[in-house]
C-alpha cells in the first residue's frame, strides 16, 4: 500500500442544500478516510489504476442494434440470443457474471451446463422486442448480491435450474400473450421446484484492481473462488 | 417557477388522489382514470388515461408505460428541484403534506416524504411484504429468494410492484442515494 499514504483529506466545502440542517458527514470538513475512499481518492487523481478491472463485461449483446448489419433495418430482430452461441459479435463481447479490464481486451465469465440443456449457459437468455409481449426482455433470475467501489469484492448470484432450461416454453408462451396480458417470466420453472437453492449458483469474485498480478504472485488460489 | 406557481403546482402533486401514490409521484394523475384527457384533431379522438401498470400501447418498444406508474428517475429529479426550492425559501414556506390533510410542512420535508415512499418500495411493510414483488409469492415468502431484490424499471402507480425490466441498477439504484441522505438526517 506504498501509494496510500495520505489517510488525512480535505473533502470539498458542504455542498449540503438543506439550510441549517447539519450534515453529519461533511462536517467538520477534515476527517479520517477509510481505506477504500483512500483508493477512490487514488483513481481520482489518476495516481492507481484501481477501477482497471470491474463487472464491465455486457450482459448481453444480442438483440442490440450494435450488431445490425440487415438489409432492411430489422435492427431488434438481427442477432436474436440463439444466434450469439454461434457467430462472432461485432459490437462486443457478453457474458454471464462476467468481468473485464476497461478496455475489454481480455474477458473472464461463467459457463453452466445442468447435464440437460442442449447448450451451455454461457449468457442470459431473453427475447427481442418483438418476440416479447412487452418488448425485449432478458428472462433469467440473476442478483448482484455485492460490490465494493473499487470492484476488489464482488458477489452475485445466478438461479440455474437443475432440470432443462425452457427456452422454447418462454418463446412461445410470449408469443401467445397480447400487450394486455402481464409479462411472461417462467415463472413455471422456479414455482414447481420445491428446492429451489438446489438450483443456483453463487460466484464470489476476489480481484485487485490495478495491481492484480501483484496480488496473484503473493495469493494464489484466493483470486477466483466459485462454489454451486 | 415562482411561489405563485409553486402553490397550485405542489397542490396537486402532493395529493393522493392525483400524483402522490403510497410509492412515490405518479408519471400522470389517478384523476385520469375516470377522466381520460381527451383531444380531438381532424376528426379523430385521441385519449390519455391513468394506466398505473403495464404499457398497452407499441409506444417506447410497448415495454415501458409513462402513462401512470412511478419512475425513479422524474422522482429523484422532483426531490432535488424540492430541496432547491426549500434553500432559496426556507423553513417558512410550507405546504399542505399531503394536500387535504391539514399537515404543514416545508419542502424539504416533502422532498423527504417522497424519498420515504420511494424507499418503501423495497422494504417489508407491516405485513412481511415487499411491494416491489407484489404477488410474486417466491419473491414474498421463500427463504432462497425474499430477501434478492430487482431494481425494476418502474413501479406500479397504485401499489408499487415492479415493472418493465428488472435490472434498471442505474436510475431505480438511485433508492441508495435516497437512503444515505435520509440516514444523515438522523
Amino acid at each position: 500500500m506504498e501509494q496510500s499514504s495520505s489517510t488525512m483529506s480535505t473533502l470539498p466545502p458542504n455542498t449540503n442544500t438543506s439550510g441549517d440542517k447539519p450534515c453529519l458527514a461533511c462536517e467538520p470538513h477534515t476527517r479520517i478516510m477509510n481505506a477504500e475512499e483512500n483508493r477512490l481518492e487514488e483513481s481520482r487523481r489518476r495516481k492507481v489504476h484501481w477501477k482497471r478491472w470491474g463487472p464491465y463485461l455486457s450482459e448481453r449483446q444480442w438483440g442490440t442494434v450494435r450488431d445490425d448489419y440487415s438489409p432492411y433495418g430489422t435492427a431488434w430482430e438481427f442477432f436474436p440470443h440463439d444466434h450469439a452461441g454461434r457467430a462472432p459479435i461485432a459490437g462486443g463481447e457478453d457474458g454471464l457474471l462476467g468481468i473485464c479490464d476497461r478496455h475489454q481486451l481480455v474477458c473472464f465469465a461463467l459457463a453452466l451446463w445442468n447435464g440437460r440443456d442442449p447448450i451451455l449457459k454461457e449468457r442470459l437468455f431473453g427475447l427481442t422486442a418483438n418476440e416479447g409481449n412487452h418488448g425485449e426482455d432478458v428472462k433469467e433470475y440473476y442478483f448482484y448480491l455485492d460490490s465494493t467501489p473499487m470492484h476488489s469484492y464482488m458477489n452475485a448470484l445466478y438461479k440455474y435450474p437443475q432440470g432443462e432450461f425452457p427456452y422454447s416454453q418462454l418463446v412461445e408462451e410470449n408469443r401467445r400473450r397480447s400487450r394486455k396480458d402481464f409479462e411472461y417470466e417462467g415463472s413455471l420453472w422456479i414455482a414447481s421446484r420445491a428446492s429451489s437453492a438446489a438450483c443456483s449458483g453463487s460466484a464470489t469474485i476476489i480481484l485487485m484492481s490495478g495491481r492484480m498480478s501483484k496480488y496473484l504472485k503473493g495469493r494464489k488460489g484466493d483470486v477466483v473462488s466459485f462454489r454451486s | 417557477m415562482n411561489r405563485t406557481h409553486l402553490v397550485p403546482v405542489l397542490r396537486y402533486l402532493l395529493d393522493e388522489s392525483e400524483f402522490l401514490s403510497p410509492y412515490g409521484i405518479r408519471a400522470i394523475s389517478r384523476f385520469h382514470k375516470d377522466h381520460p384527457y381527451v383531444l380531438r384533431v381532424g376528426g379523430t379522438e385521441h385519449r390519455v388515461a391513468y394506466e398505473p401498470a403495464e404499457s398497452s400501447t407499441g409506444l417506447f418498444g410497448g415495454n415501458s408505460n409513462w402513462r401512470g406508474p412511478v419512475w425513479f428517475p422524474i422522482n429523484f429529479l422532483l426531490i432535488e428541484a424540492l430541496q432547491k426550492f426549500h434553500h432559496f425559501y426556507g423553513e417558512e414556506f410550507m405546504v399542505e403534506l399531503p394536500t387535504g390533510s391539514g399537515r404543514q410542512a416545508s419542502l424539504w420535508e416533502a422532498a423527504a416524504e417522497i424519498s420515504r415512499r420511494l424507499t418503501r418500495i423495497f422494504l417489508r411493510s407491516a405485513d412481511g411484504r415487499r411491494p416491489v414483488y407484489g404477488g410474486l409469492k417466491k419473491f414474498q415468502n421463500d427463504p432462497y429468494w425474499c430477501d434478492l431484490i430487482y431494481f425494476y424499471e418502474y413501479f406500479h402507480g397504485d401499489n408499487g410492484a415492479g415493472i418493465g425490466a428488472s435490472h434498471q441498477t442505474r436510475w431505480t439504484g438511485l433508492v441508495a442515494k435516497l437512503i444515505e441522505q435520509s440516514v444523515r438526517e438522523v
